[in-house]
């Protein structure tokens, strides 16, 4: 049995090492397939000047996006649906799709990340993103409210900015979590995959939404308590009371207004296209 | 492209990423644990239900079997989570994860009792009832023991099956193996270490459950005169 079981362990190895060695191999052969037809705009990176162009695209976007919103309704294309953008991004580096459509920040964090995808940006609508309540919660919603404003007023909103997202396009550096405003749960939900808004580095997560969540329950006199689901399940989780609210780089649609309460816009986006180079 | 060993320290080491692993790991076992307890538990009172002379045990358990086994996991782990238990605030997600995925395996479990139990021929319990047992004795004493003998290898099949199920409690937003390789993949876009990473420990725990139970079958089947 030993034997046996030191066999298969060494045929792993040896098929985990061959995949290893495939990768860097087939990367390299992209360009010589791409004598074939259907991929042959892919390797010189697709040109994208304006909307029009992705019309003839096979498109990636995060399902439940206001990205997918665009691609399917205003551009009447089938998107391809990923759980998050950063999987349509890894679909993308792997020409399995040619561009992704996708929330300006997160866009930005991914291509930061991958030196051979770019932002193009053809200034689509500018959406605004809004903390969502279940409908009906005017406890939380006004107390929200008051602590989106407090923020802008005293300045810690543009830390939060300059934090999260600086200008030089750094790695954000986390600030401390605060301390909590009391005993009683609350619960932010999100879908921790949309740097800078909401990521897992490490353990838990993280980001721009999250520290403002731990803001808006300490002067809730709460502890925060994060669920990280899937960012097309947020809002049926909101409606059956698993979650308090939803931070999550979500705008304030008409759509989703039917269904929540949203608090004042806290940060305003624009969808834009990833490409590869 | 990064050194495969690079690549390694990136996706596990770094940022202490292996305690995802870990934490997914342990999530996912505990979830297999309790579901096939529970399930295991309903399988057996659903199979003497539907063994019963009574038609409305009987059809209980039918009913059960029909609906749990028609409709995909995934949903009935959504329809629990989202619908279900939604109205009991507070209830911890494992718990959720844990109800849904032992009814489910409960159906499939209770067909795999009815079938050791059917397996044994009429004449062991004629046997039993004509030595002065009761029905129930006869169950006991005579029927489940070696029913349960028959049933070992399928039974293993089953918890092999759960485990992988598992993989789907992401959708509730529990960290389990699966959800872990998908945190690590999106923090690093690197797909294939922590994917294939994950796959070989579901493979280990399969294996090595695969071989607990082989020990157990070997064990049970030294008094068969063979």
């Amino acid at each position: 049995m030993k034997k046996i079981l030191a066999m298969m362990l060494a045929a792993m190895t040896a098929v985990s090492l061959a995949a290893c060695g495939g990768s860097p191999a087939s990367s390299s052969a992209a360009p010589e397939s791409s004598a074939a037809p259907e991929s042959s705009e892919a390797p010189a990176g697709v040109v994208v000047s304006s909307v029009d162009d992705l019309k003839s695209l096979a498109i990636g976007v995060q399902a439940g996006t206001t990205g997918e919103t665009y691609v399917s309704e205003d551009l009447g294309l089938t998107p391809e649906s990923f759980k998050s953008g950063m999987d349509a991004a890894l679909a993308l580096k792997n020409s399995q799709i040619d561009a992704v459509v996708l929330d300006e920040q997160p866009a930005k964090s991914i291509v930061a990340q991958n030196d051979d995808l770019t932002i193009i940006d053809l200034g689509l609508e500018p959406e605004e993103y809004a903390i969502a309540v279940k409908k009906g919660n005017t406890e939380l919603l006004d107390s929200i409210n008051a602590t989106i404003q407090k923020l802008r007023d005293d300045g810690t909103y543009e830390t939060l900015v300059n934090t999260f997202m600086p200008a030089d396009g750094s790695e954000p550096v986390v600030p401390e979590a605060l301390p909590a405003g009391g005993d009683k749960p609350l619960i932010l939900g999100t879908n921790a995959a949309f740097k800078p808004f909401e990521y897992v580095d490490g353990s838990e997560p993280i980001g721009f939404d999250i520290t403002m969540g731990q803001y808006i329950a300490q002067d809730f006199g709460a502890t925060l308590q994060v669920e990280d689901m899937a960012f097309d399940s947020l809002i049926s989780a909101l409606q059956s009371d698993k979650i308090d609210f939803i931070a999550a780089g979500m705008t304030a649609t008409d759509e989703r207004r039917q269904s929540v309460d949203f608090s004042e816009p806290y940060y305003s986006s624009k969808q834009v296209v990833i490409v590869k180079k | 492209m990064a050194s495969l060993g690079e690549q390694l320290y990136t996706c596990l080491i770094a940022k202490e990423r292996w305690l995802l692993i870990l934490e997914g790991l342990g999530n996912t076992l505990l979830i297999a644990l309790g579901a096939i307890i529970l399930g295991t538990l309903i399988g057996g009172i659903l199979a003497l239900m539907r063994l019963s002379n009574n038609w409305l045990l009987r059809g209980i358990s039918y009913l059960y079997i029909t609906i749990i086994r028609g409709v995909p996991m995934v949903l009935q782990l959504m329809i629990f989570y989202f619908v279900i238990l939604a109205p009991i605030k507070g209830m911890p997600k494992m718990v959720i994860a844990i109800i849904s995925f032992g009814v489910n395996s409960g159906a499939y479990v209770c067909e795999i009792f009815r079938a050791g139990i059917q397996s044994i021929p009429v004449g062991q319990t004629e046997a039993g009832r004509s030595l002065g047992l009761n029905k129930w004795q006869t169950l006991g004493y005579i029927v489940l023991p070696q029913a349960f003998k028959a049933v070992i290898p399928t039974y293993a099949n089953e918890f092999i099956v759960l485990i992988k199920e598992t993989a789907v409690a992401g959708y509730i937003a529990m960290r389990d193996l699966t959800k872990a390789a998908d945190l690590i993949r999106n923090a690093t876009f690197n797909a294939w270490i922590p994917l294939l990473a994950s796959a070989v420990i579901y493979l280990c725990l399969t294996l090595g459950l695969a071989k607990l139970f082989g020990t157990l079958e070997r064990r049970m089947a030294r008094s068969d005169r063979r």
